[in-house]
């Protein structure tokens, strides 16, 4: 066996790992490969590339996603404890001099998202 | 007839014309372009010689100018009949769809906001098309967008003005000394509105639904290919992380114009018939798709110039029906109106040639048989320049470290073929011959010797070919080491995954987006799920289609589309599913918001309770009781609560949209698992081994049928129906005398009575109770009787 075949052997190895094909297929794939036709093999090979590159790519966007969600959520905390310490205050400056006013939150103007 | 008042249908010849070119290009010389008036539709027509400019001015919706002014320099239309002429300019051109306030393709009266929304996605499209330097389609897109601006632009300018005649009206009117008869309040005298004369009765025109020719369609999809090709070149061997801001919106801008390009492609697509959307499916790579633009049949090419031809006509019917509204005088009416009927009668004409009647192969085989004397294979188009192969960029081009061995392989693949298809082939006569000899009377006696004599050097000569196939056989595949290799790749990679755990967050969810494609996760994907991948497969796999099917116990496509049917939604995502998964992706973020939440809330209360600690009440309680406090909490909780909805909204839009882009289930059928079924279900079957062993035992056996229901729909016939499932289960060269056997088995299981001319044909048939004859289409069929049959047939 050749480097070059070795290395499609390697290929088609892990490709066939991260396929969607179900085990059965997977299975019966790796038992008749050293008999498969030769054309076939590569036939198999480039699907399996387009495979895996239609994976990477919804993994890829997910990644992508995930990540602005994690900056939308960032944001929203920062702006949550930002109005939290601006209710804080307002109710110490309330509070500190009017003890007996009631407790409620003040209702500014600040902005529900 | 001259050649001026030939319409353009007539560049079709038709069967046994006088003008019947030698052969298909001469179609195109029996037209002397120079001897046509010019017009958008006769250059359109000159440019016949190159396919590319054909399709291109046409490969996206037709600026406004070109779309309906189609003569816009000099003379009135010609009247009736239709002639070359008719084309010619018209003084009035009619009013355009901007005049009327319409949109060109849609009818709905522009907005601002929307010609802003169309201009941005026309920009997009521009600049991938500039960078792709697809010259044509920037030029036609270019004026696309400065035709939409302008358009913005006039809307713009009539908005304003508007508002003007009111304020002037006040400016003028406050110097104005008031008079008695000015203060005096006058009703407005409205003078009586003229009687408008009765409106024309116009026969309503529908709009036309614009059918993309094959090689429109195929250039969309060349186009999308590319398109897709940009956005993974762009981000290849990149992560997330590595993208800065810049890049990411980059990212998405390729995105956005694959998404675009593959849309447009999917619905042109979708208006084709049948065995086009099929023949454009098998075109998986970008490559594949431009060697099949070079490579269009003359029937095709002839179709296109038909469909184009018609597009034509019904763009001038649109114009008359516009220039009648417009029409005040009798005689004009008339005219138009005449004109009018010529036009129906030759957009009838054309449509029925499209869609029926005599083929346009027919006419094109009828006149290369003439010219050579005998039926010919179709040659190719000359129309359309032949690129070298190395001009074309692979798409296997950057990571296709075998090229030597792929070569080799696929030759030998081939030798193996065409040995086969000799084989078959000296099957058919040998079984012809047979035939042949079962019918001979005994007392022709020499006759029959011959015929013995020309079997048996047939079947020697199978023979010698089947022993060459054999050896072929023996040689093929790369060996025990290179199995071996495989599962070592493959078990190595297994374990990795599994001991990564479900890897990064990303892989993780990813993963579990697949999975709605899959029915529940990786590995879960069988390739018998999905009848359009499988009907993809069982055309390209030949033979080895039917045992494809035997591997995942379906005895039908059609059984195995009920069973993926009730496993879930086979032609689009199980919106549910896409609804959980999206809800999850978010509750994960709630709950670490909760978290935090709490945490604020803790912290303000705490730094609160801390400040106040010094100020006490009237009678020296603590200000900030316990009761206080979990109002505070409460309230500070729903505060923050509401404030994110619209993160949880964005959130919501985000991921959907993702999912959506990137598992259209069209995508996935087609250009993913038809492959992969073709590839690796095919190459089981092929090689045979203890799994196809045991299945084919079952299918020798009866296992076949299991699914006792199993049927099809009609598509035309019951005998071509058999055929179709002989050759689609391993016969491939089906006789006669199989067919018959398993129609007539198809028949007596589904009720049918086979009849000729009133009389019953089949006697097996007799218990029947509809008749063959009256069949129509997309009546079921029951098979599995005749699958049982056919597996006993399977050589």
């Amino acid at each position: 066996m050749t480097k070059d075949i070795e290395k499609l052997a390697v290929e088609i190895g892990e490709l066939l790992a991260g396929s969607t094909l179900d085990k059965k297929t997977k299975d019966a794939i790796l038992e008749n490969l050293d008999t498969m036709p030769e054309d076939l093999v590569f036939k198999l090979l480039d699907a399996l590339k387009n495979e895996k590159e239609q994976i990477d790519s919804v993994v890829f966007d997910m990644e992508l996603f995930l990540k602005e969600q994690d900056e939308r959520w960032a944001k929203l905390e920062e702006e949550q404890l930002k109005l939290a310490s601006s209710i804080g205050d307002e109710l110490f400056e309330k509070l500190k001099d009017h003890p007996v006013t009631s407790v409620d939150a003040p209702k500014d103007e600040t902005p529900v998202q | 007839m001259s050649n001026e008042e030939r319409a353009p249908i007539l560049l079709v010849p038709k069967r046994g014309s006088k003008d019947i070119p030698e052969s298909y290009p001469r179609i195109e010389q029996t037209i002397n372009p120079d001897s046509l008036p010019k017009s958008d539709f006769d250059a359109e027509l000159k440019n016949i010689e190159g396919l590319d400019k054909i399709t291109n001015p046409l490969d996206r919706p037709l600026p406004p100018e070109e779309n309906l002014n189609l003569a816009p320099e000099s003379g009135p239309l010609e009247p009736i009949p239709m002639t070359v002429e008719q084309s010619k300019p018209l003084d009035n051109p009619p009013v355009s769809p901007e005049e009327s306030g319409l949109s060109v393709e849609n009818n709905i009266p522009d907005t601002v906001e929307s010609l802003d929304e169309q201009i941005k996605k026309e920009e997009l499209l521009l600049e991938h098309d500039k960078s792709q330097k697809l010259t044509i389609t920037a030029q036609g897109d270019e004026q696309k967008l400065k035709d939409l601006i302008a358009r913005r632009d006039s809307l713009l300018v009539e908005q304003v003005p508007k508002e003007e005649p009111a304020s002037k009206a006040q400016i003028h009117e406050e110097p104005t000394p008031a008079t008695p008869e000015s203060v005096v309040p006058v009703t407005p005298e409205v003078p009586p509105a003229a009687p408008e004369p009765a409106p024309t009765p116009i026969p309503e025109t529908p709009a036309p639904i614009e059918i993309k020719t094959f090689a429109e369609t195929l250039e969309l999809q060349e186009q999308a290919f590319s398109a897709r090709k940009d956005m993974l070149k762009f981000r290849a061997n990149r992560k997330i992380a590595d993208l800065n801001p810049e890049d990411l919106e980059k990212y998405k801008q390729f995105r956005e114009v694959f998404q675009k390009k593959y849309e447009i492609l999917k619905t042109e697509r979708n208006k084709l018939p049948e065995e086009q959307q099929e023949d454009l499916g098998k075109l998986k790579k970008l490559q594949e798709v431009q060697e099949r633009l070079v490579n269009m049949t003359p029937e095709q090419i002839a179709m296109d110039v038909l469909l184009i031809s018609l597009r034509e006509k019904k763009k001038q019917l649109r114009i008359i029906d516009l220039q009648i509204k417009d029409q005040n005088t009798d005689e004009d009416l008339k005219d138009f109106q005449k004109r009018r009927r010529g036009l129906l009668i030759q957009i009838a004409s054309m449509e029925e040639e499209l869609s029926g009647g005599r083929s346009l192969q027919d006419q094109i085989n009828d006149l290369q048989g003439e010219k050579t004397g005998e039926n010919t294979t179709e040659p190719k188009s000359e129309t359309r320049q032949e690129i070298p192969a190395e001009n074309i960029e692979s798409d296997n081009e950057p990571n296709d470290d075998h090229h030597f061995e792929r070569t080799h392989a696929e030759s030998k693949g081939r030798t193996r073929e065409e040995l086969q298809s000799v084989i078959n082939e000296l099957s058919k006569r040998i079984d012809i011959k047979t035939q042949e000899l079962g019918a001979l009377p005994m007392h022709r006696a020499i006759t029959r010797v011959g015929l013995h004599v020309e079997i048996e050097k047939l079947s020697r000569e199978r023979a010698k070919l089947q022993a060459e196939l054999n050896g072929e056989q023996r040689r093929m595949g790369y060996g025990e080491r290179f199995k071996l290799t495989t599962q070592k790749a493959y078990r190595k990679i297994k374990e990795k995954i599994k001991g990564d755990g479900k890897g990064s967050t990303a892989r993780f969810w990813g993963q579990r987006a697949l999975g709605l494609l899959t029915f529940g996760g990786l590995d879960a994907y069988k390739a018998n799920q999905f009848r359009k991948g499988t009907k993809s497969v069982a055309e390209q796999a030949g033979a080895y289609a039917g045992d494809i099917e035997q591997q995942q116990n379906f005895s039908s496509v059609e059984a195995a589309q009920i069973d993926a049917m009730e496993m879930g939604d086979t032609t689009g995502l199980d919106v549910s599913a896409v609804e959980k998964l999206s809800q999850e992706v978010t509750d994960r973020k709630i709950k670490d918001n909760d978290a935090r939440i709490n945490e604020i809330i803790i912290s303000v209360i705490s730094g609160l309770e801390e400040k106040l600690k010094k100020y006490k009440g009237d009678r020296g309680e603590n200000v900030l009781t316990e009761e206080a406090k979990d109002k505070i909490a409460i309230d500070l909780q729903n505060r923050l609560n509401d404030m994110r909805y619209s993160t949880i909204g964005a959130d919501a839009k985000a991921i959907k949209k993702m999912l959506r882009e990137n598992l259209d289930p069209d995508w996935w059928h087609r250009y993913v698992w038809a492959g992969l079924e073709l590839a690796g279900a095919s190459t089981i079957v092929y090689l045979g081994g203890p799994l196809l062993a045991s299945k084919f035992a079952a299918m020798k056996t009866g296992g076949v049928a299991s699914k006792e229901v199993a049927q099809v729909a009609l598509k035309d016939t019951v005998w071509a129906e058999a055929k179709r499932q002989l050759i689609a289960h391993g016969v491939t060269n089906p006789t006669s005398i199989q067919i018959q056997q398993v129609t007539t088995k198809f028949c007596a299981d589904s009720g049918i009575q086979v009849m000729e001319g009133g009389k019953l044909l089949w006697a097996k048939t007799a218990g029947g109770k509809f008749v063959d004859t009256i069949l129509a289409k997309g009546v079921a069929i029951k098979i599995s009787g005749g699958l049982k049959l056919i597996a006993g047939m399977v050589p």
